[in-house]
C-alpha cells in the first residue's frame, strides 16, 4: 500500500520540469494526479504517461474561471481533489531599475493571484472533509527567496515572501475553522530547472553558472527536481499529519 | 525496502516519548537503532516495542551529558553494526518556572543536558560519519527555541544556543557531506508531559490542545516519520535547516 493510494492531487505549473517530477512522484507514490498547465501539448504528454492515473486539465492560475473550471474537471472525474500543489510560477530577472511595472504586475499575477485562487479553490473543495480522514492538503511553492531579498529579483522575492505569509494565513483559518485541511510553504533553493535556466547571465554558460550556484549551497551541487518533489510526497502524506502553517525548505542550506 | 535500509542510526532518550516514538519510526523504515538513555528498565521497554515492529535494536545505557558514554555508545555502535550514519539527539530535559524561581543551578542543568549533551554527541559522531562517507545529524529542538515562551527563559535560552551549534554543524558538516538540520516539535502528547504538567493529565489535556490551532496534541510518531524523512536520501539537498512538527502552532 503506498502512502497516498486513493489520493487525488492537482499540480498547478504540472508540466514543467519541476512540475512533472512532483506529479511523476505523487503518481509513483499511488495519487491520482491532475496535471494543471496552459502547456497543452506537454501537459497531455505527461498525463498520458501516468496512465489511468493522469488527468490534464488545462489552467490558467491567474484566471478564477479557469481554477472553477479545472476543479470541476477534477471533481466530475475522480472527485474532489485531497492534495493541491501551487507550483506554477513566474520569474523574469530585472533588478529595480530594469523591472517595469508590467513586470512586477505579471509576477505578482501568477505567483500571487495563482496562488491566492489555488487556496480558495482548495479550501473550498476540501473544508468539509470529515476529522477522521487524512487532512486535505495546500502545498505552496514558495522559495528560499522568499526569505531573502536578492538584487536581480525585486519582484519575484516579493512575490514568494507573499505566498510564504499567504501559506500561514490559509493554515491559520482553516484550524481556526476546525477544517481537516493542512497548508505549508515549501521553500527550494537553486534547483535544476527552466526557471534556474532564465537566471544564466549573458555571456556565461550554464555549466558556469551552475557552478558558481553550487558554491551557494552547503550540499555544493545544484538540487534536482526530485528533491523538492520528495519533500513534496512526504508533506501529503499522512507521515506529515502534524505539520502545518509552516516553511519547508529544500535549499541545499543556501539560507543557514 | 524502507528508506532507511542499510542504515545505522542513533536516537538519545530512546527510552520514552518522542525519542521512543523516533526509535520505532525509524527502525520502521529500516534502519538499525542504538536507543540509549539512562533507565535500563525503559531502555529495555523500548527494544521490545522496535523489536515488535520488526526492527534491529541495542539499547545502550547513557547519560548524554558524559563524555565517557559518548565514547562507550561510539564503541557499542561499531562493534555491533559496523558503521554510523545518523544521529539523533534527543535526549533533553526541561524545566517550566517563572523567571524569578529559576536559579542558576536550573539554567546549567539545561545547558548541560539541551546544549553540552547534543555538542557531545555531534563531536563523537563527526569522525564515523566523516568516515562512513557523510550522514545526518539532528538535534531536537523545540518552537520555543525559536520563538520563546512563557516560564521558559532557562529551557528556551538552551534549545536557542542548540540552534546555533546545528547551524555550525550545517556549515562544517558540508565538506564532508554530513547533513545538520534540527527539528521543532510543538505539543506533542508523552508520557513525559506529567512529570511537568502534574498528575491527572485529564483536568489539562485540552487545554493543551486549545494551544493548538489544529486543537489536536501531536503522536510522537508525527516527530518519527519527519526523523525518518530527513535521516533519509530523500532529504538529501537539506541541511541547515528547521522543521517544525506542530500543528500550525509555530504560525501563531
Amino acid at each position: 500500500m503506498a502512502r497516498l493510494d486513493g489520493r487525488i492531487a492537482l499540480v498547478s505549473g504540472g508540466a514543467g520540469v519541476l512540475g512533472q517530477a512532483i506529479c511523476a512522484r505523487l503518481a509513483a507514490d499511488g495519487a491520482r494526479v491532475a496535471v494543471a498547465d496552459i502547456d497543452e501539448a506537454k501537459g497531455r504528454a505527461l498525463a498520458s504517461s501516468l496512465g489511468a492515473n493522469g488527468l490534464f486539465v488545462a489552467l490558467d492560475v491567474t484566471s478564477e474561471d479557469a481554477w472553477r473550471a479545472a476543479m470541476e474537471t477534477v471533481t466530475k472525474t475522480w472527485g474532489p481533489p485531497d492534495i493541491l500543489v501551487n507550483n506554477a510560477g513566474y520569474l523574469k530577472p530585472a533588478n529595480i531599475e530594469q523591472a517595469t511595472l508590467a513586470d512586477w504586475r505579471k509576477t505578482m499575477q501568477i505567483n500571487g493571484d495563482g496562488t491566492f485562487l489555488g487556496c480558495k479553490f482548495a479550501v473550498a473543495a476540501m473544508k468539509a472533509r470529515p476529522k477522521s480522514a487524512s487532512s486535505g492538503v495546500i502545498i505552496n511553492l514558495s522559495s528560499a527567496m522568499g526569505i531573502r531579498g536578492r538584487a536581480p529579483h525585486p519582484a519575484y522575492t516579493a512575490s514568494k515572501a507573499a505566498i510564504r505569509l499567504l501559506t500561514q494565513s490559509v493554515a491559520k483559518h482553516c484550524a481556526a475553522e476546525g477544517y481537516n485541511i493542512r497548508a505549508v510553504a515549501v521553500m527550494p533553493g537553486a534547483i535544476d530547472s527552466d526557471m534556474l535556466r532564465l537566471n544564466i547571465p549573458a555571456g556565461s554558460t550554464k555549466d558556469d553558472y551552475y557552478a558558481q550556484v553550487s558554491g551557494l549551497n552547503l550540499v555544493g551541487r545544484v538540487g534536482k527536481p526530485a528533491d523538492v518533489a520528495n519533500a513534496i510526497a512526504f508533506l501529503a502524506s499522512d507521515e506529515a499529519g502534524f505539520i502545518s502553517g509552516t516553511d519547508f525548505p529544500v535549499d541545499g542550506g543556501s539560507t543557514v | 525496502m524502507g528508506v532507511l535500509s542499510g542504515k545505522v542510526v542513533i536516537v538519545t532518550g530512546a527510552t520514552s516519548g518522542i525519542g521512543k516514538g523516533c526509535a520505532i519510526e525509524m527502525a520502521k523504515a529500516g534502519a538499525k537503532v542504538v536507543a540509549t538513555g539512562r533507565h535500563e528498565e525503559r531502555g529495555a521497554n523500548t527494544v521490545r516495542l522496535v523489536k515488535e515492529v520488526g526492527g534491529d535494536v541495542i539499547f545502550v545505557r547513557q547519560d548524554v551529558t558524559q563524555e565517557a558514554d559518548w565514547v562507550k555508545v561510539m564503541d557499542t555502535t561499531l562493534s555491533t553494526y559496523g558503521r554510523l550514519d545518523c544521529l539523533l539527539n534527543n535526549a533533553g530535559e526541561a524545566v517550566v518556572k517563572p523567571l524569578e524561581q529559576l536559579t542558576i543551578d536550573h539554567l546549567q542543568f539545561l545547558l548541560r543536558v539541551d546544549l553540552e549533551g547534543p555538542f557531545l554527541g555531534m563531536k563523537h559522531a563527526w569522525p564515523h560519519l566523516k568516515k562512513a562517507g557523510g550522514g545526518t545529524i539532528m538535534n531536537m529542538s523545540s518552537i520555543t527555541g525559536q520563538k520563546g515562551g512563557p516560564k521558559g527563559s532557562a529551557y528556551c535560552a538552551a534549545k536557542g544556543a542548540q540552534l546555533g551549534l546545528t547551524r555550525a554543524g550545517a556549515l562544517e558538516g558540508a565538506p564532508f557531506n554530513i547533513r545538520v538540520n534540527s527539528i521543532h516539535p510543538g505539543m506533542i502528547w508523552t508520557e513525559g508531559i506529567p512529570d511537568v504538567m502534574g498528575p491527572n493529565p485529564e483536568t489539562y489535556r485540552h487545554l493543551l490542545e486549545a494551544t493548538v490551532p489544529t486543537k489536536v496534541l501531536g503522536e510522537t510518531w508525527h516527530v518519527g516519520t519527519a526523523a525518518v524523512y530527513l535521516a533519509s536520501d530523500e532529504a538529501a539537498y537539506i541541511t541547515g535547516a528547521e522543521f517544525n512538527v506542530d500543528g500550525g502552532k509555530s504560525a501563531t
